[in-house]
């Protein structure tokens, strides 16, 4: 697979699966989302604390803290689930179910079926 | 069974000892393997190494599978294996294009299959000529019934 290969498949596996992350994944991001903004809500009491102030953990780091952590969780979720996608396993699964499906090879590759479904002009009854 | 890796011409023979480790000559294969991915007996030798491990790996899915599928996938072998890397990569982008549709439209392109099938082969070359004065333009999407 030369780089532009690779490239094309990385960007057709983004666009391809941004609207389909898994359920659990989509909750991790949502969770850490309202988390974050939560304690966004609660920042400035946060920044103040006495304790936090005593070990150096001051309001500009805490803030720094709660971006840099969901930021953080979401590019670690989507460098897995690209990863996934890409491995040899995740290859595996799709061409087993390509093999085993109800519709034939032939039918992803055969350029007049494309043109068949493109067309929606063409229907039985008109032959 | 074919003793292909005694041969010097076989690819599995050519290859050094941790290759063969990776994407194994057919009379390395355990038997169950040798049984699943039979209709490739002939030609195992001479693919490529990558692959004997891509087989190796729908080998090892292939018990957990249905039996209606488990024949579809070895009734498929011989022609997956004799295309193209082209037409395998497009094959595999139309199929995950597909698999992403909803069930209804997954069913609708089935159906559209059968309809295209029951077409006098004239037409449907007539159709593939038409298909190839307009080529398809990059990132198109899959075709999608209408």
């Amino acid at each position: 697979m030369n780089e532009n290969d690779l490239a094309r498949r990385i960007v057709g596996h983004l666009d391809d699966t941004l609207g389909h992350l898994p359920a659990g994944t989509a909750e991790k991001l949502q969770a850490a989302r309202m988390s974050a903004l939560a304690r966004a809500r609660d920042g400035s009491a946060a920044g103040r604390s006495p304790v936090l102030a005593l070990i150096g953990w001051g309001s500009g780091r805490a803030l720094a803290m709660r971006l840099v952590l969901p930021v953080a969780i979401v590019i670690a979720s989507l460098t897995g689930l690209l990863y996934w996608q890409m491995s040899p396993s995740h290859e595996d699964e799709l061409e087993a179910g390509l093999l085993a499906g109800e519709l034939p090879i032939h039918a992803y590759i055969d350029p007049g079926f494309e043109t068949w479904l493109q067309d929606a002009s063409h229907t039985p009854q008109q032959q | 069974m074919l003793a292909c890796g005694s041969t010097p011409q076989a690819a599995g023979a050519a290859q050094p000892a941790h290759a063969q480790a990776a994407a194994p000559a057919w009379h390395q294969l355990t038997p169950e393997q040798q049984s699943i991915l039979a209709p490739l007996q002939k030609d195992w030798d001479t693919l490529e190494p990558e692959r004997r491990k891509r087989w190796l790996g729908l080998a090892a899915r292939y018990p957990k599978l249905p039996a209606d599928q488990q024949q579809r996938l070895q009734q498929r072998m011989q022609e997956w294996a004799k295309l193209t890397p082209e037409q395998r990569l497009k094959a595999r982008e139309r199929y995950q294009q597909l698999k992403n549709l909803p069930p209804e439209k997954r069913q609708e392109i089935r159906q559209r299959w059968h309809e295209y099938q029951s077409l006098p082969e004239e037409k449907r070359q007539q159709l593939r000529e038409q298909r190839q004065r307009k080529p398809e333009a990059p990132g198109n999407p899959a075709p999608a019934p209408r």
